[in-house]
């Protein structure tokens, strides 16, 4: 009994590591739909994208650390022409934008495959180091990556709310008119947060490179949990889309010591339905 | 007031004519084009489904593939394990996909749009994890062959292995579908649809249960397209788990879109484009992908209202500058 105890414990680690960085994921959706109404189905490719330039990258340059910044400023602002010409005339309506999105993430997903290949790649951690946690010896990158994840995040929520740039976009979550009015250029504001989205997503990627399989379809399992994490937590709710992450990633984890992968996906979408049967504005709408 | 009715009727004989060459193409053509038009047939029945709950009853789901999949298997499963026959089968995954849109529709129905778009493209997308994943039941990804015994239509003996008796069975659905479509969203049900569509707080204050209304659009369009699954699957002898394909939740979707929401007459017009440029495209490159979303995008920017729109406006345009005697 004992033993498996330690395993729960274990899984449970496990899956707080992972849904810090599937936090950074579903927070770049989350934050993109509270700012300009865009269910951003593409937002997994963004994440394979950041994935498939890390394998490509550290192939030329061979140390990972770099990557981290320049991936998702190369993802930030390859995204901002795609906000501002295609995008943005169908901000607002949900089921236009998720089509359009669909579209590209159709167009992203194919020429991955012809410029990529369709075989999964595996990126090799960069620290060798392991650390013996609760009797079983821990990958030190997996540590490291949620490390990074959680200062990223930190600085996500500094951003928003020391900086003037960060007061400026809650603002425009809560109040886009009134944000409008006041003169802030929201139109600014909109580009601005797809392209920190994307790189958040982009970031994902490249941290996750190491840990996960790399191929051009590896952005659908995540999405798939990142819009049970965003439904969850609430829609542009940040505080909420953190909680939602790290708790159902955790629970997933926990349950595959019972149940198969695809069996403890089935619980989540249960407890998702129920969640959104007794508060259909998610877990933390007040 | 002449002008509309001689619209009216107009389009009717346009139907009639399109039915009774269609009822000719059955009759001559014994080639590889009856199959196609079986998929278009089949399509259609899927994208008129679509077409009452998005275009009538303003209900955006992104996770119709699960009733399309429910109706595939609803039909080949009881075939398959307890040799019913061919209404028996029908009868279930008619049955399967009403209770799949009753299950869904509860918790999806109350839910705002984007709430909605989510919930119902995350359901599909975990039941085509578990199709695939219950290989022993669904045969996934590389699916289930079976046999369709002939079967009695009326007094006709009928078998899906002639290709002319599987496209007049699948043309039969088709035109009855129509016709009960054209029927039920002129009926009083349908006006409730469309006013919710136009204007849901004035419907509540008028004192309907939206709920309700919302919920009977829902399980209707589920029991439709799950017919679609049933008649798709049924056509081909085969099928897969593929069947709850995201791919399935998008297509309807893009067929209303190319041919205008909100008309009987667009999705047709929708399906037929589609299809067709799907059929030769896809034949063509085998990154068809590409090209169907750069094709999302240029509709959803250049042609927001489908061709059916087009026409409108320019009829409405017509008749204004005909004069105002049309006004009403």
């Amino acid at each position: 009994m004992h033993g498996s105890l330690e395993t729960l414990y274990f899984l449970l680690f496990d899956g707080f590591i992972w849904g810090l960085i599937i936090a950074l994921i579903a927070l770049g959706l989350s934050l993109i739909f509270g700012i300009m109404g865009i269910i951003n189905m593409a937002h997994g490719d963004i994440f394979m994208i950041g994935g498939v330039l890390t394998v490509v990258l550290v192939a030329r340059i061979g140390n990972l650390w770099p990557l981290l910044i320049i991936i998702p400023l190369i993802v930030g602002i390859s995204a901002l022409p795609v906000e501002r010409w295609i995008l943005r005339p169908y901000e607002g309506k949900p089921l236009t934008t998720m089509i359009a999105t669909i579209g590209i993430s159709f167009i992203i997903e194919e020429i991955t495959l012809i410029f990529f290949g369709g075989a999964a790649h595996m990126v090799h951690e960069p620290t060798t180091f392991t650390v013996h946690l609760l009797g079983i010896n821990y990958p030190g990158y997996n540590i490291i990556a949620g490390l990074v994840s959680m200062i990223c995040i930190l600085l996500l929520w500094s951003g928003l709310r020391l900086t003037k740039i960060g007061v400026y976009i809650r603002a425009t979550i809560e109040e886009p008119e009134m944000a409008d009015a006041i003169g802030i250029n929201t139109g600014q504001i909109r580009s601005l947060t797809f392209a920190a989205g994307a790189s958040l997503a982009a970031f994902g990627g490249v941290l996750a490179a190491p840990i996960h399989q790399v191929s051009y379809l590896m952005g659908q399992d995540v999405i798939l949990f990142c819009f049970i994490v965003v439904i969850v937590g609430g829609l542009g709710n940040l505080m909420g889309t953190l909680v939602a992450a790290v708790f159902l990633s955790a629970v997933q984890e926990g349950l595959s010591l019972v149940f198969t992968p695809v069996n403890s996906n089935v619980i989540i979408l249960l407890l998702m339905a129920l969640i959104l049967v007794i508060k259909p504005k998610g877990m933390f709408s007040s | 007031m002449n002008k509309i009715m001689y619209f009216l009727r107009m389009r009717s004989v346009v139907l009639i004519i399109v039915l009774l060459a269609l009822i000719a193409v059955g009759l001559c053509v014994k080639s590889s084009f009856l199959s196609i038009l079986i998929t278009m047939i089949t399509y259609c029945i899927y994208a008129l489904a679509y077409d009452l709950l998005l275009g009538y009853a303003n209900q955006p789901s992104l996770g119709q593939s699960l009733f399309f999949g429910l109706g595939a298997y609803g039909m080949v499963l009881p075939i398959i394990y307890w040799h019913f026959g061919f209404w028996g089968s029908l009868g279930v995954a008619l049955v399967v996909g009403a209770a799949g849109g009753l299950l869904v529709g509860f918790v999806a129905v109350r839910l705002t749009e984007a709430y909605h778009v989510i919930f119902t493209a995350v359901i599909a997308s975990v039941m085509l994890l578990l199709a695939n994943n219950y290989t022993p039941i669904t045969g996934g990804s590389g699916g289930l062959s079976f046999q369709v015994a002939p079967f009695f239509s009326g007094w006709i003996k009928l078998t899906v292995y002639s290709i002319a008796a599987n496209y007049f069975l699948v043309l039969a659905f088709g035109v009855a579908v129509f016709l009960l479509l054209t029927r039920l969203v002129s009926s009083p049900l349908g006006k409730v649809w469309v006013a919710i569509r136009e204007n849901e707080q004035r419907v509540v204050s008028l004192g309907y249960n939206v709920y309700w209304y919302k919920l009977a659009a829902f399980v209707a369009a589920s029991m439709l397209t799950a017919l679609a699954g049933a008649l798709y699957v049924i056509s081909l002898r085969y099928v897969s788990a593929d069947c709850f394909d995201f791919q399935w939740s998008v297509l309807p979707f893009v067929w209303v879109l190319i041919g205008g929401i909100g008309t009987l007459i667009g999705p047709i017009i929708g399906v037929v484009l589609f299809t067709l440029f799907q059929f030769y495209v896809s034949d063509w490159w085998s990154h068809y992908l590409i090209l169907f979303g750069v094709l999302i995008l240029v509709i959803l920017r250049w042609a927001p209202q489908g061709i059916m729109g087009y026409y409108e406006n320019i009829r409405t345009n017509k008749i204004l500058k005909g004069g105002g005697e049309h006004a009403s």
